[in-house]
């Protein structure tokens, strides 16, 4: 996260506004002064509003009101309380029979109820008059004529109260405009809404269809390893060459998981019986060094399942094992061998000199390049004692079948490394006592029945051993390497 | 206790002085007193609304209203501490500084001077009664021994958050917060960025009635790769720009106190200041907690370069400036019993 110079200020301060955010605070940043809102409830101009509570009122102010909040503020103006049922109906009933609200006001203010609370409603004089002269018959039309002329005069809004008027209307207009944008962006809201909610709609479509492929995919796994388990049940020597393929492993390439199951795949239908192997492998410990001679360290290189590891073992040899393919790797180490997922050169490497008593490669050479092989036989020379072997088992080219065919069956073969390279490799590595062990033959059923020359060339040739071994010791007395020899 | 304490308002402009006067009442009601706020409402023009308000307040008995006698009074502010009390006890964040340190700046000098004398009589007279007199810094402590021959003992107060801050490998930028304004004196770094030879940022927070003409500076400087104007950033902001800054640049002319300093502490950020900033000076230790440079952009430049070729140094400083804050003993607790004491 160093801020250095090549960042712009602008992206330093981003930088640091997204550390900000991530603090916790109690207190946040002071707010922008924004206007207060006008509260909802104060709307102007609303017909059902009451007045507000005073001493002295002029009769006007009632004037706006509908008939039913007219009543209502009277109450709630001169008697102090809201109307009950009968009286709200009742003066209800009046105003619509066509009594003045003054008649009404002036009742009530009059009423013994209303005393108390001393209320005034100013412009009340003339009703009073009226009423009075009204009592008088005589003088009654006159009165009712004087009146009028007093209500045209006296109801004639005042300029103050064009303006008030003219003020709650314009407020009445803006409380509407108001509430007009409040439900246009309220129903744009709820447009926004049900668009976004056809989208999610859309999204879970797709996801569905996703998840149903997905889940037909799935299936198509499952089936296909099911058959694979099917394949791989236990099942004896389905190749008819079983015992000519190779125990150990080669490393598969690039590390391909796919191709590491095919291989063990492959060897378990190709290999032999657990015991065919250990017996086949029982004579190798013959040429080895007695394990309480000097080290008891044996590496086997492509280890497979460890058959030959645990023979050694028994043997009272020290292993270890380099195996490539992790599924080998982690069979053998659930049995408890020590086996390693490691290069064979760069382990070698790390060993002290003359540190190893044997170190045994069963049919892997010919999964390596050549190169690969040299580097390994001569770093072997310094990592193995004095008299220490170096085996290497591989397909035998001499028998035709095997170098045309068989030693094709398995696809991680390089090429068939002829007994006359081997020789050469370990003279030119500075072994001795090079010893070429051919195996396995072809069973004497197979051989074609005969003793001419041709017969014992053609049975020599196509029947002879499928299997031949490289046994190279180091020279027993190295003086050089003497000092250096680890004594296990 | 019941206490008063007394300052001025001038409404909808809010600052320093609000969390300076509100924490104190916080701190006094901690302790345990009744405590109510007196506020005065000040504007600085005309003078003569500023002569009215200093009658108004030495003409104040506030030793009891309403047969509610008050304990004690504390005043922070001019003309505030006017009022009259038995046990007034001043605690001057500022005195009205057009009229002394800052006199000579000021455009029409000659009318103002019997606004100043007046000013200054009031202050000499005001001052000598107060029970103790305590000021917000040695820097306006000693100007109320220079101009008014008061002595008065500086009293420290933590800035506001003073736990929240904290300190993080720094970014390669160097902070500057305040108003921008004239007195704090942006164009000095502005003009630093210049000559600097590091490839250093600088960061100017803040907003201030100078914005447009520091954002021109920058412009015409062809400086806007290097000098960032950062305008109102929130508090969480503050902590952070404080946290990863290389170091912290303060170097206003004559500073009462600065909460910026004592910040950059808190944050363990060395301080570069300049020998006529006031306040600063209080805190930085030069070459320990920071550097002390004259006003001038190549010397501020010169602190900043060697601050970014030694960065090692740099955190060691903005160390040694935390260690320093604390052995301090600023706390709030300590402003409520020096204020209060009897002794």
């Amino acid at each position: 996260m160093k801020k250095d110079a090549t960042q712009t200020p602008e992206q330093l301060l981003a930088a640091i506004r997204a550390e900000a955010a991530t603090l916790e605070l109690k207190t946040q940043p002071e707010p922008e002064p924004v206007p207060a809102p006008l509260p909802e409830s104060a709307d102007a101009g609303d017909a059902t509003a009451l007045l507000p509570r005073k001493q002295r009122y002029h009769y006007r102010e009632f004037i706006p009101f509908s008939e039913e909040a007219f009543i209502h503020n009277a109450f709630h103006c001169i008697l102090r309380r809201e109307p009950d049922p009968t009286g709200l109906a009742d003066y209800l009933a009046r105003l619509r029979q066509g009594v003045a609200r003054p008649t009404i006001l002036l009742e009530l203010s009059r009423c013994e109820e209303a005393q108390p609370h001393g209320v005034t409603i100013r412009g009340l004089f003339a009703y009073r008059v009226f009423h009075k002269l009204q009592r008088v018959r005589v003088v009654r039309p006159l009165a009712r004529r004087a009146f009028s002329l007093y209500r045209r005069i006296s109801e004639q809004p005042s300029a103050d109260e064009i303006h008030q008027f003219r003020a709650s209307i314009l407020q009445q207009l803006s409380s509407f405009a108001g509430r007009i944008r409040r439900n246009e962006q309220s129903q744009a809201a709820l447009l926004d809404q049900s668009s976004q909610q056809q989208n999610r709609f859309t999204a879970l479509q797709q996801q569905y269809q996703q998840l149903n492929q997905r889940f037909a995919n799935i299936n198509h796994k499952i089936a296909y390893q099911q058959q694979q388990w099917a394949r791989l049940s236990p099942r004896e020597h389905p190749c008819g060459q079983a015992e000519t393929a190779p125990p150990a492993t080669p490393s598969p390439p690039g590390g391909d998981g796919d191709l590491a199951a095919f291989y063990v795949a492959f060897e378990d239908a190709c290999r032999g019986s657990r015991e065919a192997i250990r017996a086949k492998l029982q004579r190798w410990l013959e040429a080895l060094p007695p394990p309480h001679q000097a080290s008891n360290r044996v590496l086997d290189i492509g280890c497979g399942r460890g058959e030959w590891l645990q023979l050694l073992n028994e043997a009272g040899y020290v292993t270890t094992g380099i195996d490539t393919n992790p599924l080998m790797v982690s069979s053998c180490t659930a049995q408890g061998l020590n086996v390693l997922d490691t290069d064979t050169l760069a382990w070698l490497k790390q060993q002290p000199d003359a540190s190893l008593c044997a170190i045994t490669a069963f049919h892997v050479i010919e999964h390596i390049p050549f190169a690969q092989l040299l580097r390994w036989t001569t770093e072997a020379r310094r990592v193995l004692q004095p008299g220490g072997v170096l085996i290497y088992e591989t397909p035998n080219p001499e028998n035709i079948l095997v170098g045309s065919h068989t030693f094709y069956h398995d696809p991680t073969h390089r090429n068939p490394i002829t007994p006359t390279l081997l020789a050469f490799l370990a003279e030119y590595c500075g072994y001795d006592q090079t010893e070429l062990v051919r195996l396995h033959p072809y069973p004497d059923e197979a051989r074609v029945s005969g003793s001419d020359p041709l017969t014992e060339r053609v049975n020599g040739h196509l029947c002879g051993p499928q299997d031949i071994a490289l046994v190279a010791r180091t020279p027993a007395a190295a003086p050089a390497a003497d000092e250096e020899v680890v004594t296990a | 206790m019941k206490l008063l304490v007394t300052a001025c308002q001038v409404p909808f402009i809010h600052g320093g002085a609000d969390y300076h006067i509100d924490g104190l009442t916080t701190a006094l009601r901690r302790a345990g007193h009744q405590v109510e706020q007196v506020r005065f409402p000040f504007k600085f023009t005309p003078t003569s609304s500023i002569e009215a308000l200093m009658r108004h307040c030495e003409q104040q008995d506030f030793s009891a209203f309403n047969g509610i006698e008050i304990d004690k009074v504390i005043s922070l502010q001019f003309p505030g501490y006017g009022v009259r009390h038995p046990d007034h006890r001043v605690w001057i964040m500022h005195q009205h500084r057009a009229v002394y340190e800052l006199f000579e700046q000021q455009p029409n000098r000659e009318r103002l001077r019997p606004f100043k004398d007046e000013v200054t009589a009031y202050d000499n007279r005001v001052l000598a009664r107060a029970a103790r007199l305590f000021a917000n810094s040695a820097t306006v402590a000693r100007r109320l021994r220079r101009f008014n021959g008061l002595t008065a003992r500086p009293l420290y107060h933590p800035p506001p958050g003073a736990e929240r801050f904290y300190c993080a490998p720094p970014w390669d930028y160097i902070f500057f917060p305040s108003r921008l304004e004239t007195l704090k004196r942006q164009s000095l770094l502005i003009e630093a960025a210049r000559h600097l030879d590091a490839p250093v940022r600088i960061i100017l927070g803040g907003t201030g009635g100078q914005e447009p003409h520091y954002r021109k500076q920058i412009e015409q400087a062809g400086l806007s790769d290097k000098v960032l104007l950062t305008g109102r950033f929130s508090e969480a902001e503050k902590y952070t720009l404080y946290a990863r800054a290389l170091a912290v640049f303060f170097g206003p002319f004559e500073e009462d106190y600065g909460y910026i300093t004592l910040e950059a502490m808190l944050s363990a950020k060395p301080v570069i200041t300049c020998t006529d900033s006031g306040g600063p000076l209080e805190f930085v230790r030069d070459g320990e907690t920071g550097y002390i440079c004259p006003p001038e952009p190549e010397a501020i430049a010169a602190a900043i370069d060697t601050l970014y070729h030694n960065k090692n140094r740099a955190i060691d400083m903005g160390q040694a400036g935390r260690a320093h804050y604390h052995q301090r003993n600023i706390s709030w607790s300590q402003v409520v019993s020096s204020l209060l004491a009897d002794n």
